[in-house]
């Protein structure tokens, strides 16, 4: 088992290796500073939210509300900032409401007992709909408030600011998950709940504790994403949780427990970005953008099914 | 029909078919453009496409698997449909195609769910992608209008026999019919609900659970291939946006009408009320002039409401 | 489906090992065509072993097989079914949406050349069938409807339908009213007249006597001993079956404490228990016997807070309980121990020191860090002291043997703080050294001052630990003896009122 998630991440990194020469001979835009930092970006923004899918997929749970959400909050935050000039009050704003939204998928998920997928699936679909009643148009930023549009737009020594909060945020995950106890207690609940359960751990509350760390995340990469884009937009966010999902599968996580590598997520984010990034550099249809995770998805489902197939 | 197909109606259906009525009454009062002839009739042309996409979705659903890409199938198919009607002059050839289209979908999500052993979940949630995006490629996002402008395919989506009752709507009854007897009444059909009810009974009876599953797969596209064609002729294009949203629409419909998501149990007539339910709700709702945005929060709020009834009704048996 | 029904389906010198264990040595049966053979023996005796290979559930290890003089080879469930073999277990495998009639057509519905069901017709011959068998029931009923024994009946017709030889029942009364009781009789009996043999395999020993010809017992995977019905009385059967010299018992105390730390007062739950009541005094080991489906596991669960209980409360050192679970129980100094060990008992995933200290970690762990090699020291220890089987600590928890893998599971509590501790077939599955060892460990842990409730279906173990042993049947306590106060005969007649 340790000796596949090793291969895992060789074979990432290889891919990667792979693509960015290519890509590099093919077009040397591709290592230009902006285009580095523009992966860079949003690659950040996925791995923060990959971080709780992580300890979701990893307990046996998913939240597919995360794009949804995403969109709903950069509306938040921007629209808030916009009319009360404080940037404090969007982030307090966007906070609660996430918070509301992971309280609510764990409600749905541990006391109404609806499966998961499911469950967030509809709340996705909800989030969809009312972002719409919260504002019909998009929402432009016109506080131009410096420090906000320095999240998404700005950098320290050279590094784009996206990636420093990602590395900021990251140790505490890396922490969580490989060396205390409640890492632990979410491969456990994956792996067998009723065990666990009868081990004297209360799993809803890991549950629900999935869930809104996972939603609070999605609130960061929600702001980190209205600043880069200058505007809160209702479907900025489209498709980001198969992208989220697919990254961290590749990562070596799967459905049902067994927790992958943070390393092997990591590059599964770049090798994903960069593939888009070259759709675009290549000149190729955008719509392929949508394509690629698609069969990324079911690629990475299929070796999963079989590596669990040959384990058990 | 036998007794016993009567008497199961009775006990669930009854409760939908209530709660139906009382809707329709409260719309009634609450619009005075609600309860007429023409709404009506409007109405069930526009449900008439939930409802053939329903019950292939829901024939699939009972033998335990499910196909979440009809939404994107909706305009993948209306591709040829479109494209040989207006080279080739010739409606029906285009019917054709677009069937054969939808039945290689079909095929091709049954062999990877049952040959590769992907969760069908997975394969049709991602060829909901991988649809929606060769069609975004084909169309560069733009539509592809209909430039035949033949009577016969017009008739098809918007036409009215007798000037009142729509086409669509006499073409998804025969549909409904036709397999109500089929689920109920022939063998193939008591071993789709025997499949999804308990698999492994059912291989020791002998059945040959992956030919059978992978015809309900065809059943399902094939039938959304109808609904394709439905909408493509009442929307005049093969349109990249055309169905989007709209799994989550048959899903709630069919969840709502009493098809169990763990598979084995449910029927068409409840299933047929499920569409009616959320097809008057948005009709009123449009006509109390609430926002279209709103159906998508209901329809969230109703597959969570449902499927959490589902387990409980589950967990009791 | 079968041509012809065999005269006498010989079962020679079966034998079945699984590791560590083996479940029949050396067994022969004899079932001839239209008469009841009952097979009777305590659990583990070796007869759903028995049964599952004669359903092709998997194969034997060494013996015969005789359908009338020509030897066949069960290997897979459908050669079983080929030969005419049915298994009516307790749990059906009907459909339950379905009607009677499709359920017996389900192989084969009655069509017409479009494939349309003539449901007249299946109606009609189903009607028919249930006339021949003697059974009373409306053919367009829907299973789901219908009470257990109304669809062990139909399971039942099944078989006959297709033209079973050798119908095997296994443990068919247990969830049954004696009105139930009687109606399946009187189906067992037009069975026989159809020249069906029936293998009953059962616990009750009154039922036999009314329903059998013959009789086999067999106890700890051996054949004991073969009678005809007419020719036994009840107590032999009863010596058959448990006559074993008990091992000597360990040293307990004379006197327990008197403190009494646990106070279950009339639990019920909402599948099986009705209004449990009973203490357990600190140091006290109190063994719960009782056959499958006494509802032991219930209340296992149900005390630790896994199951929800309806009424009652469970009282912890003068602390009143009525909504709790398991994690609250846990707090309160309780471990639990499953007898599932595969399904509700190993982290898969894990390896063993994971698996061994998933309960206790918070002991590992100083703000916040969890201190693997604080961990691998003690579970080293543990290794040591329970001689279990890895070459390390890390090993995955698959990789070792049952009986390994539940002296992991043992262990995990003992890490803890422990008042009180509930085993659920702690020997299961376990070979005989190690058992002794796992015996053993009890009987230090309750001399520690730890109370131990353990529930189980080894009559050894039962007398060589308890204090007080406590009978159950049918969800209720039925009996409470004192050790040294109660022969096996008793409690045996006790669990299966």
């Amino acid at each position: 088992m340790q000796n596949l998630i090793k291969n895992n991440g060789v074979i990432l990194f290889i891919t990667l290796l792979v693509l960015c020469i290519f890509l590099s001979i093919y077009n040397p835009q591709f290592y230009s500073i902006q285009n580095i930092n523009s992966i860079l970006r949003s690659s950040s923004t996925v791995m923060i939210v990959a971080l709780g899918m992580t300890i979701l997929l990893t307990s046996g749970e998913v939240d597919l509300s995360v794009g949804a959400l995403m969109s709903f909050v950069t509306v938040i935050v921007m629209d808030i900032i916009n009319k009360t000039g404080s940037v404090v009050l969007g982030f307090v704003s966007v906070f609660l409401f996430c918070l509301v939204v992971g309280l609510v998928n764990g409600y749905v998920r541990t006391q109404l007992r609806v499966n998961s997928l499911i469950g967030t699936l509809a709340m996705m679909l909800i989030l969809q709909g009312s972002v719409y009643i919260y504002s019909m148009s998009a929402i432009y930023n016109k506080h131009l408030i410096s420090f906000f549009t320095f999240i998404g737009q700005g950098f320290v020594f050279k590094i784009p600011m996206p990636v420093i909060i990602m590395l900021a945020i990251l140790p505490f995950f890396v922490f969580l998950l490989n060396f205390t106890k409640h890492g632990r207690y979410f491969t456990a609940i994956g792996s067998n709940p009723d065990a666990t359960r009868l081990s004297g751990i209360d799993i809803n509350r890991y549950k629900f504790i999935g869930f809104v760390i996972t939603s609070l995340l999605v609130g960061i990469a929600g702001i980190i994403l209205a600043s880069l884009m200058d505007t809160g937009q209702q479907g900025s966010a489209k498709g980001f949780e198969l992208v989220v999902i697919a990254a961290v599968l590749l990562g070596g996580t799967s459905f049902k427990g067994g927790s992958g590598t943070i390393v092997g997520t990591i590059l599964g984010i770049l090798v994903l970005k960069v593939i888009n990034n070259g759709i675009i550099l290549m000149g190729i249809r955008q719509e392929f953008q949508l394509v690629v995770p698609g069969v990324i998805l079911i690629l990475a489902v299929y070796f999963d099914n079989l590596r669990k197939r040959s384990d058990a | 029909m036998n007794s016993f197909f009567l008497k199961h109606l009775k006990k669930g259906e009854l409760a939908l078919f209530i709660i139906f009525l009382i809707i329709f009454v409260f719309f009634s009062f609450a619009s005075e453009y609600f309860f007429t002839l023409r709404n009506i009739m409007n109405v069930s042309g526009q449900l008439a496409l939930t409802l053939v996409a329903a019950i292939g979705f829901a024939v699939l659903l009972i033998s335990g698997e499910v196909d979440i890409s009809i939404g994107s199938l909706l305009a993948f198919v209306a591709l040829p449909l479109i494209q040989i009607m207006n080279y080739t002059e010739s409606v029906w050839l285009g019917i054709i195609v677009c069937l054969l289209f939808g039945a290689c979908i079909g095929l091709i999500n049954g062999f990877l769910t049952i040959y590769l052993r992907v969760s069908s979940l997975i394969v049709t949630l991602g060829m909901l992608f991988i649809l929606r995006g060769i069609v975004y490629l084909y169309t560069g996002q733009r539509p592809i209008p209909d430039e035949l402008y033949s009577d016969f395919f017009f008739n098809i989506g918007n036409g009215k026999l007798f000037g009142i009752i729509p086409y669509a709507a006499m073409i998804a009854l025969i549909i409904l019919v036709m397999f109500i007897f089929v689920m109920h009444n022939t063998s193939y059909g008591r071993k789709l609900y025997a499949i999804g009810g308990n698999a492994e009974v059912a291989r020791l009876a002998g059945y040959n659970i992956k030919l059978i599953k992978l015809s309900a797969f065809v059943i399902c596209s094939v039938l959304g291939s109808i609904s394709a064609i439905l909408l493509a002729s009442r929307i005049g294009s093969a349109n990249h946006v055309a169905g989007q949203l709209f799994e989550f629409q048959v899903v709630a419909a069919v969840v709502l009408g009493g098809v169990s998501l763990a598979g084995g149990i449910g029927n068409l007539g409840g299933v047929t009320l499920g569409v009616l339910i959320l097809a008057i709700i948005s009709n009123g709702l449009g006509m109390l002039d609430v926002d279209t945005q709103w159906q998508l929060v209901i329809n969230g709020i109703i597959i969570i409401a449902a499927v959490a009834f589902d387990e409980l009704r589950r967990k009791k048996i | 489906m079968l041509e012809h029904k065999f005269k006498v389906l010989k079962v020679k010198s079966l034998s079945k090992q699984f590791p560590g264990v083996k479940a029949l040595d050396n067994v022969s049966i004899n079932l001839e065509a239209g008469k009841v053979h009952a097979l009777m023996g305590e659990n583990g005796a070796g007869k759903s072993t028995l049964i599952k290979i004669l359903a092709g559930v998997f194969p034997k290890n060494s013996g015969q097989i005789f359908f009338d003089d020509q030897e066949v080879q069960i290997d897979l469930p459908s050669d079983s079914l080929d030969l005419g073999i049915k298994v009516v277990y307790q749990e059906i495998s009907l459909i339950p949406e379905f009607s009677v009639g499709e359920n017996i057509f389900l192989e084969k519905f009655p069509v017409n050349k479009l494939g349309v069901i003539k449901w007249k017709k299946l109606f009609r011959d189903c009607d028919n069938l249930f006339k021949s068998i003697g059974f009373n029931l409306k053919a367009n009923a829907k299973i789901s409807d219908l009470s257990i024994s109304e669809q062990q009946v139909v399971e039942i017709s099944r078989a006959v339908f297709q033209n079973a030889s050798l119908v095997i029942m296994d443990e068919p009364t247990s969830s049954l009213t004696p009105n139930e009781i009687e109606k399946l009789f009187t189906v067992i009996k037009n069975l026989r007249k159809q020249n069906i043999a029936i293998l009953y395999v059962t616990h009750k020993i009154d039922e036999i006597f009314r329903i059998a010809d013959e009789v086999t017992v067999l106890r700890d995977g051996r054949f004991i001993s073969h009678r005809m019905i007419d020719e036994t009385t009840e107590e032999q059967i009863v010596k058959d079956m448990v006559g074993r010299e008990v091992d000597s018992a360990f040293e307990r105390p004379i006197e327990i404490s008197n403190e009494m730390i646990l106070h279950v007062n009339e639990i019920s739950t909402k599948s099986k228990l009705k209004k449990i009541s009973f203490n357990l005094a600190k140091g006290e080991i109190l063994g719960f016997f009782g056959l499958v489906g006494a509802g032991r596991t219930e209340l296992a669960k149900a005390i630790y807070g896994y199951d929800k209980i309806l009424s009652g409360f469970v009282e912890i050192n003068g602390k009143k309980f009525t909504k709790y679970n398991t994690t609250t129980m846990a707090r309160q100094g309780i471990g639990y121990v499953t007898e599932d060990r595969k399904g509700e008992g190993i982290i898969k995933d894990m390896n063993l020191r994971e698996n061994m200290t998933l309960p206790s970690l918070e002991f590992f762990e100083k703000f916040f860090y969890l201190n693997k090699y604080k961990e691998k020291s003690f579970v080293t220890d543990y290794i040591k002291k329970f001689d279990v089987r890895t070459p390390s600590s890390e090993r995955l928890i698959t990789l070792l043997s049952g009986g390994n893998q539940q002296k992991v599971l043992l262990s995990r509590w003992l890490l803890r703080e422990l008042k009180i501790i509930i085993l659920d077939e702690p020997t299961r599955g376990v070979d005989i050294g190690a058992k002794t060892e796992v015996l053993k460990l009890i009987n230090d842990l309750a001399h520690q001052g730890m109370s131990v409730i353990i529930m189980t279906s080894e009559m050894n173990d039962l007398f060589s630990l308890s204090d007080r042993i406590f009978v159950m049947a049918n969800g209720k306590i039925t009996a409470e003896f004192k050790k040294n106060q109660v022969t096996q005969e008793q409690i045996f007649k006790a669990s299966v009122n």
